[in-house]
């Protein structure tokens, strides 16, 4: 915040300086007065007031009033003063002007907006459009934290709390069914398109996209979701996101500054599953265990435990009262440290920024490392011509563990199933602890192993570098050509241990007692850019702004991965050692490429209506051979800018009111360029490697088409006090590639076609108040809200399609509903009598009479039978509606802020709790089985424990589907800011406490509502077993030296 | 104003506060529990408490005061099962021994009722075993301990109390039935505890220590076997023993003077039907068919033992053998038990035995000769004992044998060879030989078989050499088979084995172990009626051998090896 005001108060000062050396204020027939006011009402004094076609500059005295004489009245006046943010606005024949100037202080707004190939102030924009500036940046430590709950239309979802994982994001819902559905990211104006598959390597783990990038070097988002996203053509369909980190075009000091950005912190999860204690567990051990011993002793001999005998010899083995999640979770120092150094002279700029980030896990030995640096420069050649160089350059280091339903190894499901009566490390007969850990015991793994000594590591390098040139030819016309590169190198590598520790469950079907997998991935984006911009104020005074050009992409991605087991001790830990016959090689391999020709144009008239066009012409190399290879994707936009009216002008109670129609076409080529032609990929055939055709392929496969309806209305009132943004959307994506299913004559799986269309609507509201202001006092509230339908409309020749998750769950796309439902039974309690499962009569689907006790599922078709046909939707991931709100409150320097952000009407699958309840084995179950059924008679919502669950009692059904609303603080930050030298060291700086995800209200029964498995749509609302994400307090500063 | 908005964000995230709790809550916390039914209750209390408390308990209550059982209860911490008694059950309750009728009160698990289910053992404080019964209808199902029903169900803080509706007195086990049988039957138990041994079971035992010669010592846990009646499956898992309480099985006892009277009996047959003194082997097998034929894997009903089938006692593998060891047969119209009074065991029945025969098919095991005993008669028994038509030329062939295995003896090959004389062939005649059964005594003479009455399979041997006629066989004058293959070479049939002989002890040391001794082809079933012992004529004639000789094939020609008579089962 401070540059930009430093800098525009050397504009104000330069410019009233030049102007009063060279003109003198000259007389002029009409006497036009004003008052510039802040918005708590205070008088702006030493307000620089312009007017067109007036020479010269006038100043506003203390009492923020002026006086200047003008020929005429019809002029553009243009205020600018220090801390506020400049405006401009026609007189429209007023002699006494009133304006309220918005404060460049206030939160969560900013004006400076970063549009494609362009830069523009708030009133000139011409889209729908979000914009976060850095100094809404302050305390987040990521990208993806800066832009949860803060943009209306936007979802960002927490992965995990395994380091470097990253958050989903999606604008506007889905769209696609096989291509991405992720928003179109670039960064410095190069489109990031980094690889966003899941890890072969690390069961659970796909690496957060924004990895490389510091929060710190950024220094405005913007999020685009209306019809200016046709600039991009067929990559724009999920709206587009704009990240533009520092540069030296923001910072116009020609003496060198040092800053210092730091955080240090710790972050920690209190959050655990209750879990049956040890008597609880016993007791539990017995009703299982009887459903599978045929006699008492049996079960006694392998659960001695169950009999209470000092005596045991094997005693000390089973007297323990382990907390396992206590076990698996310990606390973690995250900090995160930026020095910055920043000068340059008139012909040369620099800015430099040098950063180490320590991120630690809440998981046990997990952790992330990153080294980076981000250096921009700019050097005028000579007055027409600028180079522009930025490169970011990221090392990281991550050590982390297996997430997902892996038994054998994810440590938190570990900790859940393991008993408590055992404990993490041996012991011998007397009871004392030896150093080594314990052996895997009944058939589960020792979680305290697993987070010591299974390694799995993933180590990234980062390139991002943007080379560009801009030459003005006239003052109105710009030339400017970009080169840019975004490459990623990532090695994965995982060892588990256990064949000589005995401490892992062998995996693999038991055959792998240790495993070893490794794999290496490159991303390489090259882009080209080619603009021109052409910017004309007309004789009318009507603007024009024209810009256009030719943009290309090239883009390849890379994994090769190996697997295999049984080195032949867990000393070797490469796949060089391990057992012949048992590795195996995979990996993926995609090259895309993209052209875009493309043209803007806005024109505005009498400062009252704007209409802009967009249209860009563009093929990518995923179209199939025989379709069309250019597409066409037109866009145009009319703003109605009513402030400007006459009879608005002038009034302080409306300071903006902006009507926005928007209407435009997007398309999403972002799928495989594999699908549109023949390819092979390769498969074992005994001991031999072949090759498979892959795909029926459809060579008239083309770009999926989105077109979408923009309604928006923008009001600020009450002297800029009261913000409040209303839009509508409604996107109707067709030829929305779908798998078909086909005939096994075939011998493909897949033939895809664009033959599917999905609908999304939706409502987003953006409010901002200023509730109470004073020059020491001030009180904002705001938020956010988006409503989303989304809802398949066709699916070519079929009306759904159901997906199967490795758990057995099902995931429907259906015509008329959410894509991707949960699919399954719907449960409508237990039998709580065996006379009660008697007068239902309930079969199962092998004819088997439902007893008491046993879940009684909703027989849809009254068939009398549970199967197939009485499966239906159960809900779906799609929430009703989310967003987020935030309170500020600031006494003189000291703030203290908190943001909230929510979701509402979101289903989740909590398959974890599918599987620490399920009733049917020996091991730790969650709390929950202490109501399980246990006498005739009884009422409850728990099932019998049955071994091996005979009747399906555990199957996917309305059970573990869990409304997963939530409303979480996000953070709640104490802040106090200076701004005069202190200690004779610091010139300004910041001090801040903040705590970070410290509350979460929500019916979820898991750890924390928000997660998602990967980057797939199909597995958002899939709770499967991910980290937890973790609060934190963090103490920082930002210091300027 | 500042107060009021404090007091509405207070307020607000107490109510979130309070309701995410309350849905936690309800999942994860114990719910009170509602059970609609008569007879079962929950309880927040301990199984003591709840016992004391009641007062219709009040007996029991003051017998587990006395036994001690609430001390052991508080002192343990796990969960229980305790079967309780009102004060009425009590009050006509015939308890003999208060500790042992106490401790048949609790056990160390706790079961659910609904767990329970038919065949289910219980152990209870006391070492016994009481059976669950379950009992069910379309709508209820009643549970029964050792036949006494469960009346009511409390679920405690420590696990359930069933109040019974009658006492339960543990029964004795099979193994305690044995070991406390009287003195009448001190000949059946001492011959079953004659084959029980200690062995020492290391994988229980634990380590203790490194002895002076480098050995390791263990705490030395012993565990007790019947070498002879403990029975396991091909895999080693034990199939079944007397011992266990997990196996239901029936003991059928006979008293010392059945077994002295059955003993008698078959030495008097041994010397009767094999011409000599009984020896020690043959009292190994008549003590342990008395043993085998007493054991039974299952519950027998006195319909079974008063029936008219048969019945096999435990059957399976004995520890260290190759091959399952068959049960032995009884048959109830020869053997005989007394049903109106069986003995109920917690893990089984048992009967006395009223009348006991080691069978016939025990005592003999097979009867076999070799024909060429037929070199050491003299010209006279040679005469007598064979009879030869159009057959001469007579003489012994040598071919070698087989053996010896180990203790089994060498078997040699030597035939009786004969060839159809010109006359007979001339005359294209029916050749035969009429056998005497004789066997060679130790002395080196021979004698004439004595065959007690009763049906035995019959077989014979000859030499395979594609002999191209066929014979036809009569046993004391009766046609037997009119159409036998001579190509039985020897006896090398895979057909019966020398008593004792297990191929597959010996498979290491000869792959053709299976051949070793055999009885020959069968020739067919053959009846010795009457009641006394008596010779036997075996009558080998060929009616087509004349002609094939007279052709000039030289395989025209007898070759004699053996024959053999095995008991069948109906020779009981």
């Amino acid at each position: 915040m401070d540059k930009v005001l430093n800098m525009r108060h050397n504009k104000i000062a330069l410019t009233i300086l030049f102007v009063l050396l060279v003109f003198g204020l000259s007389a002029q027939e009409i006497t036009v007065k004003g008052k510039i006011t802040a918005p708590d009402n205070q008088a702006v004094p030493s307000a620089v007031i312009t007017i067109s076609g007036v020479e010269g500059v006038v100043q506003t005295n203390e009492e923020g009033e002026f006086e200047v004489k003008v020929a005429d009245t019809d002029g553009i006046l243009t205020v600018s003063a220090q801390g506020f943010y400049d405006l401009s606005q026609p007189l429209l024949g007023r002699t006494d002007v009133r304006i309220v100037l918005v404060d460049m202080a206030k939160p969560k707004y900013n004006e400076d907006l970063v549009f494609p190939h362009t830069k523009l102030t708030k009133s000139a924009q011409t889209s729908a459009a979000k914009n976060i500036g850095a100094k809404d940046l302050d305390q987040v430590h990521t990208i993806e934290n800066a832009l949860q709950g803060e943009v209306s239309g936007l979802r960002v979802i927490n992965k995990s709390g395994m380091p470097g994982e990253g958050s989903y994001l999606n604008i506007r819902g889905v769209r696609s069914l096989v291509g991405k559905n992720m928003p179109l990211i670039l960064v410095n104006g190069i489109p990031y398109l980094p690889d966003t598959e899941e890890s072969p390597i690390i069961g659970g783990y796909s690496r957060g996209i924004f990895n490389g990038l510091n929060v710190s070097d950024i220094q405005n988002i913007t999020v685009l979701k209306g019809a200016e996203a046709s600039i991009y053509g067929s990559m724009a369909a999920n709206g587009v996101i704009l990240i533009e980190t520092n540069g030296v075009s923001a910072s116009d000091k020609l003496e060198t500054q040092i800053s210092l950005t730091s955080q240090f912190g710790l972050s920690w999860n209190d959050q655990q599953i209750p879990l049956l204690n040890g008597d609880e567990y016993k007791s539990y051990l017995t009703d299982v265990g009887l459903t599978y011993y045929a006699n008492m002793a049996d079960l006694i001999g392998d659960f001695p435990f169950l009999v209470d005998d000092p005596d045991n010899y094997y005693n000390y083995l089973y007297n323990n009262k382990t907390d396992w999640q206590d076990e698996v979770y310990s606390p973690s120092v995250v900090s995160n440290n930026v020095l910055r150094v920043e000068g340059g002279d008139a012909v040369a700029k620099y800015d430099i920024s040098l950063g180490y980030m320590n991120e630690g896990g809440v998981i046990d030995n997990t952790k992330r490392d990153r080294y980076h640096t981000q250096i921009n420069t700019s050097i005028n050649v000579n007055r027409k011509l600028e180079l522009l160089a930025s490169i970011g350059l990221a090392y990281m280091q991550a050590d982390l563990q297996e997430q997902g339903l892996i038994e054998e190894t994810n440590p938190v499901l570990v900790a859940y199933s393991k008993m408590p009566l055992l404990s993490p490390y041996r012991k011998d007969p007397n009871g004392s602890i030896l150093a080594e850990y314990d052996i895997a015991r009944y058939g589960v793994s020792n979680p305290v192993a697993i987070t010591n000594t299974l390694a799995a590591n993933t180590r990234q390098h980062n390139v991002n570098i943007r080379f560009g040139a801009n030459y003005e030819v006239t003052p109105d016309l710009l030339l400017s050509g970009t080169i840019g590169l975004f490459y990623n190198y990532d090695q994965e590598n995982i060892f588990i241990p256990g064949r000589s520790s005995n401490t892992i469950v062998a995996m693999n079907n038991g055959l792998a007692e240790n495993t070893v997998r490794s794999g290496a991935g490159e991303v390489k984006n090259m882009y080209y850019n080619l603009n021109a911009k052409y910017k004309k104020v007309l004789d009318s005074g009507n603007l024009l702004n024209v810009y256009g050009g030719l943009q290309m992409l090239t883009t390849s991605k890379e994994f090769d991965g190996g697997a295999g087991y049984n080195t032949a001790n867990d000393f070797y830990r490469t796949l060089n050692f391990v057992e012949s016959g048992t590795t195996k090689f995979f990996g993926y391999i995609n090259e895309w490429n993209w052209m875009n020709m493309y043209a803007h144009g806005d024109y505005t008239m009498n400062n009252l209506l704007r209409a802009s066009v967009n249209v860009a012409l563009d093929g990518t190399s995923s179209s199939g051979v025989d379709a069309s290879r250019l597409g066409v994707f037109p866009s145009a936009g009319l703003t109605f800018m009513a402030k400007h009216l006459e009879s608005l002008e002038n009034s302080t109670f409306i300071n903006k009111l902006d009507f926005r129609a928007e209407y435009g076409l997007t398309g999403n080529s972002r799928f495989s360029s594999n699908y549109g032609k023949n390819y092979y990929q390769s498969t074992p055939f005994l001991v031999l490697s072949g090759i498979v055709r892959s795909n029926i392929p459809n060579t008239n496969l083309k770009w999926e088409t989105t077109k979408q309806l923009d309604l928006g209305v923008e009001l600020s009132v009450l002297k800029n006090r009261v913000d409040l943004g209303v839009n509508y959307f409604n996107a109707t994506s067709t030829d929305v590639l779908f798998a078909q299913p086909v005939s096994s004559v075939f011998g493909s799986p897949t033939y895809y076609d664009n033959s599917a269309e999905i609908a999304n609507s939706g409502i987003e509201a953006e409010l901002s108040a200023s509730i109470l202001k004073s020059k020491s006092f001030e009180w904002i509230v705001g938020g956010n809200i988006s409503t989303l339908t989304n809802e398949v409309k066709s699916l070519g020749n079929v009306s759904k399609q159901i997906m199967d998750l490795p758990d057995g769950a099902e995931i429907v796309t259906q015509i008329g509903e959410d894509t991707y439902s949960f699919y399954g039974y719907k449960a409508e309690g237990i039998f709580a009598s065996q006379a009660q499962a008697t007068d239902a009569n309930l079969k199962d689907w092998r004819g088997i009479n439902y007893e008491a006790g046993d879940v009684r599922y909703e027989d849809v078709n009254n068939d009398g039978q549970i199967g197939e046909e009485d499966k239906q939707i159960l809900g779906s991931a799609t929430p009703d509606f989310f967003g987020g709100f935030y309170s500020y409150i600031r006494y003189k320097n000291l703030s203290i802020s908190a943001e909230f952000t929510y979701s509402s009407g979101n289903e989740a699958y909590n398959a974890t709790r599918r599987s620490i309840e399920a009733l049917d084995n020996f091991n730790n179950q969650s709390r929950a089985a202490i109501n399980r059924w246990q006498l005739d008679g009884q009422v409850t919502d728990i099932p019998k424990a049955v071994y091996g669950d005979p009747m399906n009692n555990n199957a996917f059904s309305s059970r573990w589907i869990e409304d997963a609303s939530y409303l979480k603080l996000k953070y709640v930050t104490l802040a106090y800011e200076f701004d005069q030298t202190f200690l004779k060291f610091f010139r300004s700086g910041k001090i801040y406490v903040t705590g970070e995800n410290l509350f979460t209200w929500t019916d979820y029964l898991g750890l924390d509502p928000e997660f998602a498995y990967s980057y797939e749509e199909a597995f958002q609302g899939v709770d499967y077993a991910k980290a937890v994400i973790p609060r934190s307090v963090k103490f920082g500063f930002n210091l300027n030296f | 104003m500042k107060r009021r908005y404090i007091y509405a964000i207070a307020a607000v995230t107490m109510l979130f506060s309070f309701s995410c709790t309350e849905k936690w809550d309800q999942h994860y916390e114990p719910g009170s529990k509602r059970v609609d039914s008569d007879i079962v209750e929950v309880v927040d209390m301990s199984a003591e408490e709840y016992i004391q408390t009641n007062s219709d308990l009040s007996s029991i209550s003051t017998l587990f005061t006395e036994q001690d059982v609430y001390t052991k209860l508080e002192t343990k911490d796990q969960l229980f099962t305790v079967l309780v008694y009102s004060n009425s059950v009590m009050s006509g309750a015939q308890i003999e021994n208060a500790g042992f009728f106490a401790n048949t009160c609790v056990s160390d698990l706790a079961f659910t009722p609904t767990k329970l289910v038919d065949g289910l053992s219980i152990k209870m404080w006391n070492g016994k075993y009481l059976e669950v019964s379950v009992e069910k209808t379309a709508s209820t199902t009643e549970y029964f301990i050792a036949k006494s029903r469960i009346s009511k169900i409390i679920q405690v803080d420590n696990g359930f109390v069933y109040v019974m509706s009658d006492a339960i007195y543990a029964p004795k086990s099979l193994y305690e039935f044995l070991t406390e049988l009287g003195d009448e039957y001190s000949m059946f138990k001492d011959l079953v505890f004659e084959y029980e041994e200690s062995a020492f079971d290391r994988e229980n035992s634990i380590p203790v220590g490194v002895d002076n010669t480098g050995n390791t010592v263990y705490d030395s846990v012993f565990v007790s076997k019947n070498l002879l009646m403990d029975r396991y499956d091909s895999g080693g898992s034990e199939s079944w023993n007397m011992r266990s309480e997990f196996f239901s099985s029936t003991v059928l006892v006979p008293n010392n003077t059945l077994v002295e009277g059955a003993l008698d009996k078959a030495y008097q047959d041994v010397r009767d039907a094999l011409n000599r003194e009984p020896n020690a082997n043959d009292s190994l097998k008549f003590e342990q068919f008395i043993i085998k034929s007493a054991f039974y894997s299952s519950m027998l009903t006195p319909e079974q033992l008063d029936g008219t089938e048969d019945l096999y006692s435990v059957s399976g593998y004995i520890e260290g053998e190759s091959a399952s060891t068959p049960g032995v047969q009884w048959r109830p119209t020869v053997q005989k038990v007394n049903t109106s009074n069986p003995v109920t065991l917690s893990n089984g029945v048992a009967y006395y035995t009223t009348a006991l025969k080691i069978p016939n098919n025990v005592v003999v095991f097979r009867i076999k000769n070799r024909f060429y005993i037929w070199e050491y008669c003299n010209e006279t028994e040679k005469e007598e004992y064979y009879k030869w038509e159009g057959l001469g030329d007579i003489s012994i062939v040598d071919d070698g044998g087989f053996g010896p295995l180990g203790p089994w003896p060498f078997i040699p090959y030597k035939t009786v060879r004969a060839w159809p004389t010109d006359e007979a062939k001339a005359n294209e005649s029916v050749c035969s030989v009429e056998l005497t059964g004789i066997s060679l005594k130790e002395d080196g003479t021979v004698a004439v078989v004595m065959v007690p009455p009763g049906e035995y399979s019959f077989s014979m041997g000859f030499k395979s050499n594609k002999f191209p006629h066929t014979f036809q066989i009569y046993f004391n004058d009766e046609l037997v088979n009119d159409n036998v293959n001579p190509n039985i070479h020897y006896d090398r049939t895979n057909n019966g084995f020398p008593e004792g002989y297990v191929p597959a002890d010996w498979a290491a040391v000869s792959n053709r172990a299976s051949y070793y001794d055999c009885d020959g082809g069968e020739i067919g079933i053959v009846t010795i009626t009457g009641t006394e012992l008596q010779p036997i004529k075996i009558k080998v004639a060929s009616n087509d051998i004349a002609a094939i000789a007279a052709s000039g094939n030289s395989k025209g020609r007898y070759q004699l090896y053996c024959w053999t008579l095995r008991p069948t089962e109906n020779n009981y």
